[in-house]
């Protein structure tokens, strides 16, 4: 064809275009051909007819060739210093150019004033830059406006207006930020290390609230954050930025800066929220002086790796603590992975690495912070289901939205669809309506959430290992014990069996102690506690699971009377204060061990030694905040610190305040607060204010009929009234209300063998005050087999259960028995506590009961004196009446 | 159009028509320049300094009027020599464009819709730089119309003003150019 072309020569060319104007202008082939026509060779002839049956309007000469310019040339060509003289005086809507002063990516941006007055400050104008009005280029730029209206933020530039002015040109309306790029403000300003890190926390800020409104920089660079006059950062251009729902193909934003691009954005791939981590990294990593993060390191196989070390010689880092040799370069080199997915999946987790970093924490602190966190909402929010469910939607529906994006966003997405089909099935069933059920209690909603994760094998491990230890925290807060050990367990082979960091296992240890100590299970509850402290050294950088895992295991041990092992513990945890002071749960690690060693100390009647623990513990909780988990405890343990020297009152003044605090925490008929106000009548009884202390009860049991049947308050509300009308030597009053605990004990999960033993130890004292001796015989034999649930025959809570046996022992005649129990624990007893001691004048009060029965009177009388002269004191005389009637009987 | 070849093997402009990053400088420098010049109706005025366009034609300009006391100041003459380089330019870019695509035995790469369309378009393109040399010898006119209207992309009231006539006689000119072209372009595709 070529030959066809070229065999028609210039003269026959210039007919044929004659012809072809004469036939377009006509429209119309002539109906006889004329003259010139007939002139025409076969090929000319050919030619012409081809030229105008052409139709076709989808040649690049059709198009503006704007398109592939953009496509074709790099991309910094765009970046020109030109602007037209004429610009100057143009208005804008209210707004006339004074000036230019800079170029983004494809704007031009002006100084501007208003002309009406109504806005004194200048601003910058921007405006789509010459040649570059394409349909594309408009669109994009009308984007920017959209995202910069949802944006509010100040350390992000502020859109004061925008609009098409007359002549068409659309203009977007800036806050001026008069300043310098960040890198020129830090070399001019000399700033050292830390001072560079904090503007680029204040970056991260920024970038991480764009991420929350849905917003992708795309393009952050020192040159596009300044730093103005007041040394604060302002974000700029977000003139490649995109909306994370925004599913179009990414080829035109093509337009990033190398050297601060991510890998997968120079490849033109889609951007993500990783997309700006790695920008930030790699502007942090240039105004640290490393110049080089562009495309020939990040995409060699090992990315920024090589290249990172060597801070020795660079001026930053003179003088700072912080080298490139350690976590910072962790840091930067996570930040700064080829692939979007293994760096941190979000500018939060990024900064929070950074700021941890610049405090001297220790780095990959996230995962067990987040634990701590959740585990503290769960702690101390009744309303816990609920908002842990609202932030698992809220979270979750935010990746429906990120759609699209990554195989993070996918993840994401996935759990997404999971989560939203598991909570519709779930409130499927909760509809009363649909299913003509009672409404479903948060306590099934949960077993169905288990049941569905446990058996769904569509979940991925991911999702299990986010979703089991919610499920498992809420279980335990339900008291559904057992049911949180199963997901804890099944939380632990999936630990196991993924590389995920061991301190997450080590915490699930915790956790399970924990579950077995709440239920009782002391010694499982120790196991479980060693696995963890096994799986988290105390050595440096400190964790703070290891320091979790070790005062859990003093509690768990201090339950188990081993208090002098509880007590090397806390101080092993206490020889690194300094350490954990630095961490930070720092105070309140320090404040929970002071505690926990003056809780033993009192146990071990060591009050001094308590009082100094507990003194140190409150100047601890006085520094946090939001604590009142451990204030609790705290002022709880000093509550035990009176009780425990026998000051009822001084506990009882504590208690109260304790009960007002729980109140207005939980509310009114939560079942802590409940425990508490217990506490409360516990010690205006032991103080002898019975009848206040009825009150109370009957308060408690008023509000307790609400609590579900599981909870211990009810039973623990009736067998404690039944004690205060025992004391008050009203026996038949005090039956009446151990029966009502007595039936309701079983009932609960977990079992509280402990309680029921205590209630049945009760009965048996007031069926023997009431004489009647074989009711009597077989609640004590109830009490011993409940408590030996718990408990072995050398435990002291056995030993005094005993002892409290010993009356009716002694009516039986059975001196044997008494003296098996009676002359052993007076001697432990009197070495423990002393002979002033309330619980060695009771024994020894037993002990003068025997020998008066077996007929030895001098040793009975000096006993029973020896008691006396404990209870027939100021302050135990009328808490002790009984007792001093039966020393007084015997002298 | 001498000087047009002058100003395009003048040594500053050879040099930028060789480095890639500075060809897309020029490029768009050439546009800006074309649409400010047909607004502000003068020579060529308001660059800056470290202007490519500044080196390769306001030097010329100056030289030519002092050394051969030829004058460098017609429009058209500016924009004949700016849509050579623009169009040298973007076919020397389309071909690199192509050459990387293709590949010396590297496995190509799938291409998403966008980049299939740039490559074609690229394709197309140098198909139509070699179609227009055809063109050239049939009608210079016609060729220069394609040069103004497809490479510098001026409007067609802009290249009438440019060239002297009616919006009307441009339009039915390009029409045919096309017509010309697009069969010169089928002929060598």
């Amino acid at each position: 064809m070529v030959e066809r072309v070229n065999k028609i020569d210039q003269t026959e060319w210039q007919l044929i275009l004659s012809l072809f104007d004469e036939i377009s202008e006509s429209g119309s082939w002539p109906e006889h051909e004329g003259e010139s026509i007939r002139q025409l060779s076969q090929a000319g002839l050919f030619e012409l007819k081809s030229m105008l049956k052409i139709q076709s309007t989808d040649s690049l000469l059709d198009q503006s060739l704007d398109g592939l310019v953009e496509a074709l040339l790099p991309d910094h060509a765009q970046g020109l210093n030109e602007m037209p003289e004429d610009m100057l005086g143009t208005h804008f809507g209210p707004w006339e150019i004074s000036s230019a002063i800079a170029q983004g990516g494809m704007g031009q941006v002006y100084l501007a004033k208003r002309t009406d007055g109504q806005y004194e400050k200048e601003v910058a104008l921007k405006l789509l830059k010459a040649g570059q009005y394409t349909q594309e280029t408009q669109k994009r730029f009308e984007e920017e406006m959209q995202t910069l209206a949802r944006l509010e933020h100040p350390f992000i530039a502020r859109m004061i207006d925008g609009g098409v002015n007359e002549d068409g040109i659309t203009y977007m309306v800036l806050e001026r930020v008069d300043g310098k790029p960040i890198d020129q403000f830090a070399s001019e300003k000399k700033l050292n290390l830390r001072q560079r890190l904090e503007l680029i926390l204040d970056v991260c800020e920024a970038v991480e609230y764009a991420h929350q409104n849905l917003v992708i920089h795309g393009d952050i660079k020192p040159d596009n954050i300044l730093v103005n006059l007041d040394g604060h950062i302002k974000l700029l251009d977000f003139g490649i930025s995109r909306s994370l729902v925004d599913t179009r193909d990414t080829f035109n934003l093509s337009r990033f800066t190398p050297g601060y691009a991510a890998p997968e954005q120079r490849k033109g791939q889609a951007i993500t929220t990783a997309s700006d981590v790695y920008s930030l990294a790699a502007s942090a990593m240039s105004l640290m002086g490393f110049h080089e993060v562009g495309c020939e390191h990040a995409n060699k196989k090992h990315g920024a790796g090589n290249w990172l070390n060597g801070s020795q010689n660079n001026p930053i880092f003179k003088g700072s603590s912080i080298t490139m040799q350690g976590e910072l370069k962790a840091i930067m080199l996570k930040a700064l992975k080829v692939k979007a997915k293994n760096r941190y999946s979000s500018v939060s987790d990024f900064k929070r690495e950074l700021e941890a970093c610049l405090q001297g924490k220790f780095v990959d602190s996230y995962s067990t912070s987040r634990w701590y966190r959740g585990k503290k909402t769960l702690q101390n929010n009744a309303m816990a289901f609920t908002v842990a469910a609202l932030g698992f939607v809220g979270t979750l529906s935010f990746a429906l939205y990120a759609n699209h994006h990554s195989d993070l966003a996918r993840q994401e997405t996935e759990k997404a669809q999971w989560t939203s089909d598991f909570l519709t099935r779930i409130f499927d069933q909760a509809d009363p309506v649909k299913n003509q059920v009672a409404p479903i209690t948060a306590n099934d909603m949960v077993q169905l959430a288990s049941d569905q994760i446990l058996n769904d094998s569509g979940v991925s491990d991911e999702l299990k290992m986010e979703a089991l230890p919610l499920l498992r925290d809420i279980q335990e807060k339900l008291g559904q014990f057992s049911a949180a050990e199963t997901l804890n367990s099944e939380l632990m082979v999936l630990l196991k069996s993924t590389n995920r960091p061991v301190t997450e296992l080590a915490e699930a240890h915790v956790i399970a102690g924990l579950n077995k100590s709440a239920q009782d299970q002391i010694e499982a509850s120790k196991e479980a506690l060693q696995a963890a402290i096994d799986l988290s050294p105390l050595d440096y950088p400190i964790q703070p699971v290891a320091i979790d895992a070790r005062l859990s295991m003093a509690n768990t041990l201090k339950r188990l009377n081993e208090l002098s092992e509880a007590n090397a513990l806390v101080d092993q945890v206490l020889s690194k204060s300094p350490s954990i002071q630095n961490l930070e749960q720092g105070n309140y690690f320090l404040a929970k061990a002071h505690v926990i060693k003056s809780s033993v100390a009192i146990l071990q009647n060591d009050f001094e030694r308590a009082k100094l623990d507990l003194e140190q513990s409150k100047k601890f909780v006085a520094s946090l905040d939001d604590e009142f988990d451990l204030s609790a405890y705290v002022l709880g343990t000093e509550s035990e610190w009176y009780y425990a020297q026998g000051d009822s009152l001084g506990a009882a003044k504590i208690d109260e305040q304790l009960a007002v605090m729980y109140e207005k925490q939980y509310g009114k008929a939560h079942s802590y607060t409940l425990d508490r106000l217990a506490r409360w009548a516990v010690a205006l009884s032991s103080s002898g204010q019975m009848d206040e202390a009825i009150t109370v009860y009957k308060r408690v049991i008023e509000q307790a009929k609400n609590l579900p049947v599981f909870m211990h308050n009810l039973p623990a509300a009736y067998l404690n009234l039944g004690t205060a009308h025992y004391r008050k030597g009203e026996y038949d009053l005090a039956i009446e209300h151990y029966l009502k605990a007595q039936a309701i004990w079983p009932n609960l999960n977990p079992r509280m063998a402990y309680y029921e033993a205590s209630t049945a130890i009760r009965m048996a004292q007031t069926y023997f005050e009431l004489g009647d001796l074989s009711e009597s015989e077989q609640s004590f034999a109830a009490a011993f087999k409940f408590l030996l649930e718990v408990v072995d025959d050398q435990h002291p809570v056995f030993k005094t259960f005993q002892l409290r046996q010993v009356p009716l022992l002694l009516v039986q005649e059975k001196f044997d028995q008494v003296d098996a129990i009676v002359t052993p624990l007076y001697q432990t007893y009197l070495d423990q506590f002393g002979q002033t001691s309330k619980k060695t004048a009771m024994v020894a009060l037993r002990l003068a009961q025997l020998k008066a029965n077996k007929g030895y009177r001098d040793e009975a009388v000096e006993l029973a004196k020896q008691s006396m002269a404990v209870f027939d004191t100021e302050e135990n005389r009328q808490r002790h009446q009984k007792e001093i009637k039966e020393a007084q009987s015997l002298l | 159009m001498g000087t047009v070849t002058r100003v395009i093997n003048q040594s500053s402009l050879a040099e930028a028509l060789d480095d890639a990053e500075l060809q897309g400088m020029l490029y768009q420098e050439l546009k800006i320049i074309a649409r400010s010049k047909l607004r502000n109706h003068d020579q060529i005025t308001g660059l800056n300094t470290t202007s490519l366009v500044h080196d390769a034609f306001i030097k010329l300009d100056q030289a030519e009027q002092k050394d051969e006391g030829q004058v460098w100041t017609g429009r058209k003459h500016f924009y004949a020599t700016a849509a050579l380089v623009m169009r040298q330019i973007l076919v020397d870019q389309a071909r690199k464009k192509l050459a990387v695509k293709r590949g010396d035995g590297v496995k190509s790469q799938p291409l998403d819709d966008v980049e299939r369309k740039v490559a074609a378009n690229c394709e197309e393109l140098v198909i139509i730089n070699e179609a227009l040399e055809d063109m050239q010898k049939i009608d210079m006119g016609l060729a220069e119309l394609v040069h103004l209207k497809f490479f510098v992309g001026l409007s067609s009231q802009e290249t009438a003003d440019l060239l002297g006539c009616s919006k009307k006689t441009i339009d039915r000119e390009w029409n045919k150019a096309k017509a010309l072209l697009k069969r010169l372009v089928k002929t060598r595709g």
